[in-house]
C-alpha cells in the first residue's frame, strides 16, 4: 500500500498537478480577447507588463494594497495560512530526507520546531477562516459547502502530517492518510478553485495590464490627459 | 407570448417608436408588457458562449467567497450592509446562475437580473480594486447589461436613451440643424461683451475639437457660450464639429453595444474629417 501510494500514485498526482496547471494557464491566455476585454494587450505591451508586475507584487505583500490594509485581520490570516502552506511541505526535513533517498539531492531543511509552529499556524488559521465564514453575514451569504470542502482538502495534509510526525497511535494509518491527503490536494488543484495557485497570477496580471494601459498607467506618456 | 409594442427585443430605431415610448408615462405600459416578455434561452446561451471568455469565466469560477468586496461597494454600505448587496453575491446570483443553468432562466429571473444590473450596480469598478484576485464586478455587470438589453429586459429610460443615440447620434433629440443653429445663436449673443468671439464649426486642423453632452444645446445653451468665452479669452484655436459633436453614451449604460459603437464611430469620423490635435469633452 505504502509502496503504491508513494510510487505510481505519487507520480500520477504530480503529473496531474503539473499538466493541469499548465493547461489552465494556456487556456486562460488563449481565451483573452483584446476587443471583448477592451484591453490593448499587444499594442501597449510594455506598459501592460509593468502594470501586471506592479499589480502582482503589491498584492503579494501583506498590507501592500489598500484592500489588505483595510482588512488587517483577514490579511494576517490569509498570509500566515499561505506562507505555512507553501513553505512547510517544501522545506520540511522529513520530505527532504525522502527526496534525498529517492533522487540524491535535498533542499535546506527547516528546524523541526519551526515546521511544527507553521503547521499549527495553518491549522489555526483554517479554524479562524471557518469561524469567519460562519459569523460574518457578508461572508455567510456567499459561503457554500464547496468552500468548506476546499478548506478541508487544504488542511487535511497538515493535520495528518502532524499526527504522523508525533507518532501517535496508529502511526501507519496517519502516514498513509497524510500521503493520500497530499495527493488529493495535488489532484484537486487544477480542477477546483485551488487553481488560484496559478490563476491568481493570471487574473492579477490581466487587471494590472488594464490599469497599466488605459486606466491610468499611461498617464503623461503619449495618452493626452 | 408575442413581443410587446413597447417592450421587445428590438432596439428603438425610428422616431415613431421613440415617441411611442416617450408617451408611455413613466413606462407603465412598457413594464406591464415586460411581464409577458419571453426569454429566448437559446440565443442567450449562444451569446454567452460566444462572448463570455477566459477573463470573465475565470472571475466567476475563482471567486473565493471571501467577502472583501463588501466594504468597497458604496451600495452595500449605504443599504445598511445588506448581505444581498455584497458584490460577489450580486454577480453570482445573476450571471453566475445564468451560466450554471446554461441560459435556462425565466422572465421573473431576468427581471431580477435587470433590477440588479441597473439598480444595484453602477459599474464603478471599485470592487475590482479591493478583490485579491482583481475580479471586477463592475465590468461583469456591464456585460450582464448587454445580455439583458439583447433580451429586451432594459429599464424604460435607457431603452429611450439608446434609441436617441441610434436616431439622433446624441442622447437627446437634437438634430444637426438644431445644434448648428444653437451655436450660431450663442455666438451672436456674446457679441456685446466679446465682439470677436466666434464658435468655429468644422474648422480643419484646429488645436482643440470640443465635444459636448446633448443636454447643453437642448436645455443649457449658455454652457456652450461659457466654453466659447473661455476658449476666446485663452486665445485657443478651437472648433466644434457639425456632426459627431456629442460624446455621451446612454447606449453604453443601456448595454446596447451596437449603438455604443455607432456613437463612438460618429465622433471618430469627425476626428478623421477635421484632424484636430486634441479632442476635449465636457464630461
Amino acid at each position: 500500500m505504502y509502496q503504491f501510494i508513494t510510487g505510481p500514485l505519487l507520480w500520477l498526482s504530480f503529473a496531474v498537478f503539473f499538466i493541469g496547471v499548465i493547461v489552465r494557464i494556456v487556456r486562460y491566455i488563449r481565451g483573452l480577447h483584446w476587443q471583448m476585454d477592451r484591453v490593448a494587450y499587444t499594442a501597449h505591451l510594455s506598459a501592460g507588463m509593468k502594470g501586471a508586475l506592479r499589480s502582482i507584487l503589491y498584492w503579494l505583500f501583506p498590507f501592500g494594497t489598500r484592500s489588505w490594509r483595510a482588512k488587517p485581520g483577514m490579511t494576517l490570516l490569509i498570509f500566515i495560512f499561505h506562507i505555512g502552506l507553501i513553505i512547510t511541505p517544501i522545506f520540511l526535513q522529513a520530505h527532504n530526507i525522502i527526496l534525498n533517498e529517492r533522487w540524491g539531492f535535498s533542499l535546506w531543511a527547516l528546524p523541526e520546531s519551526v515546521a511544527d509552529i507553521l503547521t499549527i499556524a495553518v491549522i489555526i488559521t483554517v479554524i479562524f477562516m471557518v469561524l469567519r465564514r460562519i459569523s460574518f453575514p457578508e461572508v455567510r451569504i456567499l459561503t457554500t459547502a464547496y468552500d468548506y470542502l476546499l478548506l478541508l482538502i487544504a488542511v487535511a495534509p497538515f493535520v495528518t502530517g502532524l499526527l504522523a510526525t508525533y507518532q501517535v497511535s496508529g502511526y501507519k494509518f496517519w502516514l498513509i492518510a497524510h500521503v493520500l491527503c497530499g495527493e488529493i490536494m495535488l489532484i484537486a488543484i487544477p480542477f477546483t478553485k485551488l487553481s488560484h495557485v496559478v490563476l491568481f497570477f493570471m487574473t492579477r496580471a490581466q487587471l494590472g495590464m488594464d490599469y497599466g494601459i488605459k486606466r491610468g498607467g499611461m498617464k503623461g506618456k503619449g495618452l493626452a490627459w | 407570448m408575442p413581443e410587446g409594442k413597447l417592450c421587445n427585443k428590438k432596439p428603438v430605431e425610428t422616431i415613431e417608436e421613440l415617441q411611442a415610448l416617450l408617451a408611455d408615462n413613466r413606462g407603465i405600459q412598457y413594464y406591464q408588457e415586460m411581464d409577458e416578455l419571453d426569454v429566448d434561452k437559446k440565443t442567450l446561451w449562444t451569446a454567452i458562449q460566444n462572448t463570455c471568455k477566459s477573463r470573465m469565466r475565470t472571475w466567476l469560477e475563482i471567486c473565493a467567497h471571501c467577502g472583501l468586496c463588501a466594504d468597497s461597494c458604496y451600495l452595500y454600505l449605504v443599504n445598511n450592509r445588506d448581505p444581498k448587496q455584497v458584490p460577489a453575491y450580486k454577480i453570482q446570483s445573476t450571471l453566475g446562475q445564468i451560466i450554471k443553468r446554461k441560459g435556462d432562466v425565466d422572465n421573473t429571473f431576468m427581471q431580477m437580473v435587470m433590477d440588479t444590473a441597473w439598480a444595484k450596480c453602477s459599474c464603478c469598478n471599485r470592487c475590482g480594486m479591493y478583490c485579491p484576485y482583481g475580479i471586477d464586478i463592475g465590468i461583469l455587470f456591464g456585460y450582464v447589461r448587454g445580455l439583458c438589453f439583447s433580451q429586451g429586459f432594459v429599464p424604460w429610460e435607457l431603452k429611450i436613451g439608446s434609441g436617441m443615440h441610434r436616431i439622433y447620434k446624441a442622447q437627446m433629440d437634437v438634430t444637426k440643424e438644431d445644434w448648428v443653429e444653437t451655436c450660431e445663436w450663442m455666438e451672436e449673443e456674446q457679441q456685446d461683451d466679446y465682439p470677436d468671439l466666434t464658435i468655429p464649426i468644422d474648422k480643419e486642423g484646429a488645436d482643440i475639437m470640443y465635444t459636448l453632452n446633448a443636454r447643453e444645446p437642448k436645455h443649457y445653451p449658455y454652457d456652450i457660450a461659457e466654453a466659447a468665452i473661455l476658449f476666446h479669452v485663452a486665445g485657443e484655436n478651437w472648433t466644434v464639429p457639425s456632426e459627431g459633436w456629442e460624446q455621451t453614451s446612454l447606449a453604453m449604460f443601456a448595454g446596447d453595444w451596437a449603438a455604443c459603437k455607432l456613437q463612438v464611430e460618429n465622433v471618430y469620423a469627425a476626428m478623421e474629417r477635421l484632424k484636430p490635435k486634441r479632442v476635449v469633452g465636457t464630461e
